[in-house]
């Protein structure tokens, strides 16, 4: 069942985005139990239930053409955002023939690709586009192609490299972020862009994540969820632009955390690419108000005490030392102190 | 542990000569100059034919006399690091395979001759760097894109935007610089208290 877009809604000034009811109950909570720890909690990229999120390879929901108008605002004030060295053109194709394939096989009724041998034709209703061009062949269409086709998905991608038994950050669309930067981040191994996540280095958890994804096979993809946690539904929140989002996190009180204070979910999906053997690392950005939260009673409480309970190292990581007490003092009236089921299923 | 814990940073071991090398490519600033003499004594003692190989580009302490007297046949001593960086950028340019860098002084001089290397596509095994002097900073501003120099305090006015950076410890190659980022962006005006951190 597909969703009906709201491409009105907006990820800055005025905040109108929200989430409708059915929205809420697909939402991907990202605590299968009452307290948080880092884990390689990688799974196999395999299709959910229907309506789910994992339905499909990349998920398009209601906020999909907002989203999309969303980048665009970004790009045009900061080029640099989307970036790729010049030995990823092939990766790029590979990422394009991905997300094509997937989003006209899996959404028909909004996208579809049409092959002739290297002469495709690309269409995007949601987006009112209409595409000939010949694959491989750069010229041939308006943008570089992984810049072209990201700026029709939902969520970042970066395309990481393998050679030397390592996985390379060489090329990105990266707009929906929460606090790192490609720009950056161009051109590090693995560990070296995953530096700056505390704890997680001495869990080994980056020495198993990199062996596992040096192993990654075509056909197998994976994912997990990753979480922190915004001020107001921005979905730019990266380092180049914290003065201006930065203040946001002073502004939070017990008694507006329900409507400012959101949870931040990223569904991680990594592929390996056909043609270049890169790996594409897909990282889509979920926002959900505590207000909106509230509406199930067991993940009020399930977030409480997540939050409640955090190591200290993750509440300054994930920047939420200002307001974190705010957000579990509104989340403690839902919270009657009775037990959990365990999983993240609504109830 | 602000220095040691910084996992994007690259950990350099001690210079060793490599005679395998059919060329040696020395560069050197300030107290770098004693890893390069201690180099230079060893290739003396494997091979002395090798320092005729051997082409050092410096940028002094005091210690510049040193080298010319050390038997090595092509020293070029310079005022600044840019002048020995662009001279560097030229060399690579016309070098030949079997050439072995040697890099030795302050972190950021190592970075920025890294950083070069990494643009040539030289291999890692290749390159050998030795830290020593300095543990001053190049702070890369992530709001305008500017670099401050010689940074040794725990937070820096941005030469470009002027906003007060904190330096945090995150490290890029390619940029040869740290990252720094607002530091009062949730509070204006409030700072922590300036220390000298990098020294």
């Amino acid at each position: 069942m597909s969703a009906v877009f709201k491409p009105h809604e907006t990820f800055r000034d005025d905040f109108t985005y929200a989430n409708s009811p059915q929205a809420i109950r697909r939402f991907p909570l990202p605590f299968p139990e009452d307290n948080y720890m880092y884990s390689v909690n990688i799974e196999p990229h395999m299709p959910g239930p229907a309506g789910s999120v994992t339905e499909f390879a990349f998920d398009v929901d209601e906020h999909y053409v907002a989203e999309c108008r969303e980048r665009a605002i970004v790009l045009a004030a900061e080029p640099l955002r989307y970036q790729a060295l010049p030995h990823m053109m092939s990766s790029q194709w590979d990422c394009m023939e991905l997300i094509m394939d997937s989003l006209a096989r899996d959404y028909p009724e909004h996208f579809s690709l049409a092959k002739q041998g290297n002469r495709w034709h690309w269409i995007n209703r949601p987006l009112e586009i209409d595409q000939h061009f010949t694959f491989g062949d750069a010229a041939s269409l308006p943008r570089e192609p992984l810049d072209y086709i990201t700026r029709q998905a939902q969520g970042d991608f970066v395309v990481m490299d393998q050679r030397e038994g390592d996985l390379w950050t060489e090329a990105g669309m990266v707009t929906t972020q929460a606090d790192w930067s490609l720009d950056f981040d161009m051109g590090m191994t693995f560990k070296e862009w995953h530096g700056p996540v505390p704890l997680a280095h001495e869990l080994q958890v980056f020495d198993r994540a990199l062996k596992f994804l040096l192993n990654l096979r075509l056909g197998a993809p994976v994912r997990r969820l990753n979480w922190t946690m915004t001020i107001n539904p921005r979905l730019d929140t990266s380092p180049e632009n914290y003065p201006f989002w930065g203040p946001d996190r002073a502004s939070v009180t017990a008694q507006n955390a329900g409507d400012r204070v959101h949870l931040r979910v990223e569904l991680q999906g990594l592929w390996r690419l056909p043609r270049s053997n890169a790996v594409v690392f897909g990282i889509r950005c979920y926002l959900i108000s505590l207000r909106e939260l509230a509406t199930v009673p067991k993940w009020a409480r399930r977030v409480h005490r997540v939050l409640r309970h955090l190591h200290p190292a993750l509440i300054d990581y994930k920047g939420l030392t200002r307001y974190r007490e705010a957000a579990v003092a509104w989340l403690a009236p839902f919270d009657d102190g009775s037990p959990t089921t365990p999983g993240t299923a609504s109830e | 542990m602000l220095v040691t814990g910084i996992k994007s940073k690259p950990v350099y071991a001690p210079l060793q000569a490599d005679i395998r090398g059919r060329y040696h490519l020395m560069l050197g600033m300030g107290v770098g100059a004693a890893p390069l003499l201690r180099v230079i004594a060893e290739m003396r003692a494997a091979s002395e034919a090798s320092l005729k190989y051997t082409r050092v580009l410096y940028v002094p302490g005091a210690e510049a006399e040193q080298f010319k007297t050390a038997a090595v046949s092509d020293v070029q001593i310079f005022a600044g690091t840019p002048a020995l960086l662009e001279s560097f950028r030229q060399v690579l340019a016309q070098s030949l395979m079997g050439t072995r860098l040697y890099v030795a002084g302050p972190e950021s001089f190592i970075g920025l001759v890294m950083k070069i290397a990494l643009e040539f596509n030289l291999n890692k095994d290749e390159i050998r760097a030795e830290e020593c002097g300095s543990l001053a900073r190049r702070i890369y501003c992530i709001h305008c894109r500017a670099t401050t120099e010689e940074v040794r305090t725990n937070i820096v006015r941005c030469v470009g935007c002027e906003r007060w950076l904190l330096v945090r410890d995150h490290y890029s190659r390619r940029l040869a610089a740290y990252m720094g980022v607002m530091v009062d962006a949730e509070a204006p005006g409030e700072l922590p208290l300036l220390k000298e951190v990098f020294l």
